[in-house]
């Protein structure tokens, strides 16, 4: 009884605190700004990138300074404005492959769960196959034989992401399933669907977004891993890994080079965690 | 780690209004992030006393759960005694730290918690839960603990205790276990018993039995039992005294047969009359008292009489301030306007 | 209208049909109910009961017998039949906090049989069909706004109840309908259950362990053990012969003549 003091508490004090934006803590708000600011650089990189990613200069491999704040790599491209584009083919990419999986794993995983029988079956033992192979290798594998790029980075990645989703869904919608108010959806006749859409999807949307938002995080530093190996973007076109990978030549020397990419993945990553610990309250 | 070991017999032998426990004036509160603090349970005094059954009776946002926590110094992190005292042989326990509580725990008194299967480690064999007090308290060595324990699951009534003690506990039914764990409970020899709904997670058949069982444990052993529990038919057929609480507060206490055929306060009599008993006339439209049971949020805007809002014989003063206590022939109401002792 | 006849039903465990042992819920099984009467099902858990109400409400096939709605099988009704059969036999089950979705509006939850089992009605008599159920069941339609979690328990029972009004059913199955809820609030769901049965002439299942309570709210009782039934009786006689032998409680009697499982 004491757990039902708790939630009355918890309820009482979320009622008197009527101001929401009271209620934000100052992590919050930065957390806002921060997401807020990736996205729009993603959308609007020319907003943000003070030069053209691609322009070459004389001005090779110099430090941080006024006019280039993350420095100049080796052909004169100023750093911060090719970490900038680089956001794209990164975040850009890894929000695709995200929502890819998100959307395709969720659905089996949800559909296989509440018909069960042979479908599940042989869901289960694809994703299973799935689980077990190391991903890394599988990637190398299709982007070698699909042509190294972008594009390929993505599919490859959606293709490995979307089995975990599906298990996990899989897995609450079981448990959901033998909850008296199904039983009493379908004694009135609510067809399979509504019974997915209205009752079970406010139960699991705020698992699905948080681990999305996790996901983000991680997809990130498979691409740049992918990319660090030669197998993601392409040169020219800067990519978070891809600089990481060309900055290790002259880390001695440039150490911004490496430096800088490398800490704005870890700021995604960190940023994504904590989105994700948010939604994840939300939900319960 | 020394407890002190009283001989049931000796127990037994004492006057039988040698009290126990004097819990007096217990206030408990739990406190929110934001500060605001909820009093779940209001200046509750009462005595637990050898060889009897109290039983306190409520429903939900009653305080009667908090009542056994605050006991048994399990509190959750955001619950604290605010007043009053808990007094036993071993001192006051509601100023005693976690380590000194663990130490009692088991020792002093056991707890049988409320849902059977909950409460067991479903990888340890039954016998190992049942011994594992008695291994903590006294130093003694599996070997022991397990005949202890099969000794003791036997004059509760199991049997094949040899059998059971070393099966797990989902291969038992719920009154099984029940039994189990009132062995657990009374494996060292404990003065006092506190028992939170024994009975509300067992089935119908093994629910008497278990009942039975503990009232026959008070009177032979000397223990006193503390009963907690919503359903008034078990208190009828075990409980010697009854309490009943609502919104946190004492509102009637007394011998169960005197309270039960009489009651004085009229939530007491309200809840009483719901009841379909032999002599409800077939298919009629029972009494009910009208409203819910008040919640802790509410109870806290609540200057007077919790039940005032749900009370048919409400005076003006049943608003504004909490009642006074008035005892008379043994008995205890807390009512501006309770109800006449009926008279046999 | 509501017949089951010899039904039987088996529960498998673990698996493999050929392998996993059996657990027979329902064992050879005939009940009738009709519009009008209330027939009380005295059972403990694990007796059969509540396999017996899904099977009655078809969210079960027996393996053996069948359940009938007005003379035909649930298995060869047509959809317009089915459309009928679900309107008229509703449920109430135990513990209103799990059979209405916490996620969704009192409302959503109080006219979903009413809106898919019906033809179409607009979102006006809709509307105004939800604020008659809720003064059907004693509640202010102001809670139609709110989410289960912010009712108390006897609160959303009422609901659950007004839910299943809500198609004009002919006959309510409720399974331990008061189980879940505190003593105080108890009796104003089975005065509910009592005055509902008066004015509509409703038919009534009542399935529960509490032997009292369904004597007291039922014309005829039938008492499950272990999936067989052993007992029909006319609720007083029931009462003066059972009960006045036996002992003031039902399950003191059964319970003499069983053992503690080893």
């Amino acid at each position: 009884m004491s757990a039902t003091a708790d939630t009355l508490l918890r309820k009482l004090s979320k009622k008197t605190s009527r101001s929401s934006l009271a209620a934000m803590s100052v992590g919050d708000v930065v957390l806002y700004v921060i997401v807020a600011f990736f996205l729009m650089a993603l959308v609007v990189p020319s907003l943000f990138a003070p030069y053209d990613p691609l322009e070459l200069s004389s001005a090779r491999l110099e430090s941080p300074n006024w006019a280039h704040w993350f420095g100049t790599d080796e052909a004169g491209r100023d750093v911060f404005s090719r970490t900038v584009y680089a956001l794209r083919p990164s975040l850009g990419a890894s929000l695709m492959v995200v929502g890819f999986s998100a959307f395709v794993g969720s659905t089996l995983g949800v559909i296989a769960g509440y018909r069960g029988g042979f479908l599940d079956a042989v869901l289960m033992r694809v994703i299973d196959v799935f689980l077990a192979f190391p991903y890394l290798i599988l990637a190398i594998a299709l982007s070698v034989s699909l042509g190294a790029g972008i594009r390929t980075s993505i599919i490859v990645l959606s293709i490995l992401w979307w089995p975990s989703y599906a298990r996990q869904f899989r897995g609450q919608v079981l448990a959901l399933k033998t909850q008296p108010f199904v039983d009493s959806a379908r004694v009135s006749l609510v067809p399979t669907r509504t019974i997915v859409f209205k009752h079970f999807w406010p139960h699991l949307a705020p698992h699905i977004a948080a681990r999305a938002s996790m996901a983000v995080g991680n997809v990130i530093l498979a691409l740049a891993a992918l990319s660090f190996l030669g197998l993601g973007a392409q040169p020219p076109i800067p990519e978070l890994g891809s600089m990481i990978a060309q900055g290790r030549n002259y880390m001695l020397i440039a150490w911004w080079y490496s430096f800088f990419p490398g800490l704005v993945i870890v700021v995604i990553v960190l940023t994504s965690l904590a989105v994700s610990d948010r939604m994840q309250q939300s939900g319960s | 780690m020394t407890t002190t070991h009283h001989n049931s017999q000796d127990r037994a032998d004492r006057a039988l209004d040698s009290a126990f426990w004097h819990v007096d004036r217990l206030s408990v509160v739990y406190q929110s992030e934001d500060g605001t603090r909820l009093e779940a349970v209001s200046d509750l005094s009462f005595e637990l006393k050898s060889g009897q059954v109290l039983a306190i009776v409520g429903e939900s946002g009653s305080g009667k759960s908090t009542v056994v926590s605050a006991i048994t110094g399990l509190l959750a992190e955001n619950g604290l005694i605010s007043g009053g005292s808990i007094v036993t042989s071993e001192g006051d326990l509601a100023t005693l730290s976690e380590q000194e509580m663990c130490d009692l725990r088991g020792a002093l008194f056991g707890y049988l918690p409320q849902q059977p299967m909950a409460a067991m480690n479903p990888t340890m064999t039954v016998g190992r839960q049942i011994a594992e007090s008695a291994m903590i308290h006294t130093g003694i060595r599996y070997k022991e603990g397990r005949a202890k324990a099969i000794d003791l699951m036997r004059s509760l009534g199991l049997r094949d205790p040899e059998l059971l003690v070393d099966q797990f506990p989902h291969q038992l039914s719920g009154g099984m276990l029940q039994r189990v764990l009132l062995a657990a409970a009374l494996i060292n020899d404990p003065d006092t018993l506190i028992a939170d709904e024994p009975t509300s997670a067992v089935d119908a058949s093994s629910k008497w039995q278990i009942v039975e069982l503990i009232g026959d444990l008070a009177r032979e052993r000397g223990l006193s039992v503390l009963l907690v529990t919503h359903d008034i038919s078990v208190v009828e057929r075990a409980a010697d005294e009854i309490a009943v609480m609502y919104g946190g507060r004492l509102v009637e206490h007394g011998p169960t047969k005197t309270v039960i055929d009489s009651p004085q306060h009229p939530y007491t009599s309200g809840l009483l009359g719901s009841r379909v008993s032999e002599t409800t006339p077939h298919q009629s439209l029972l009494n009910e008292i009208p409203g819910i049971p008040i919640d802790l949020p509410t109870l806290a805007l609540t200057p007077g009489c919790p039940f005032a809002a749900r009370c048919d014989r409400a005076v003006e003063d049943c608003h504004d301030v909490f009642p006074q206590t008035k005892r008379s022939h043994g008995r205890m109401v807390a009512c501006h306007n309770p109800l006449e002792l009926r008279h046999a | 209208m509501l017949d089951a006849s010899n039904v039987t039903k088996r529960f498998w465990s673990k698996g493999s049909r050929k392998r996993g042992s059996s657990h027979l819920a329902l064992d050879d099984v005939s009940i009738e109910v009709r519009e009008g009467f209330s027939l009380g099902i005295i059972g403990e858990s694990g007796s059969g009961k509540t396999t017996l109400a899904r099977v009655l409400l078809g969210l079960t096939e027996p393996d053996d017998g069948r359940v009938t709605f007005e003379g035909t099988a649930l298995g060869d009704l047509g959809p317009a039949q089915m459309r009928a059969y679900r309107s008229a036999i509703q449920p109430v089950f135990q513990d209103p906090r799990s059979s209405i979705n916490p996620r969704r509006t009192v409302q959503d939850a109080l006219l979903e049989p009413l809106v898919h089992l019906t033809a179409s009605m607009t979102s006006q008599e809709l509307s105004q069909r939800a604020s008659e159920l809720c003064e059907q069941v004693s509640l202010h339609s102001s809670v139609l706004k709110q989410m289960p979690a912010e009712l108390s328990g006897g609160m959303l029972q009422r609901i659950a109840i007004a839910r299943a009004l809500g198609p004009w059913p002919r006959i309510l199955i409720c399974d331990e309908p008061v189980s879940a809820l505190d003593l105080s609030v108890k009796a104003g769901i089975l005065n509910l259950l009592l005055e509902l049965r008066a004015e509509y002439n409703l038919g009534l299942l009542y399935i529960s362990h509490d032997a009292l309570l369904v004597r007291h709210l039922c014309d005829n009782v039938v008492v499950i053990e272990s999936g067989k039934i052993t007992g029909r009786y006319p609720a007083e006689q029931m009462y003066s012969e059972h009960m006045a032998i036996n002992g003031p409680f039902y399950q003191n009697a059964a319970s003499d003549n069983k053992e503690t499982r080893s």
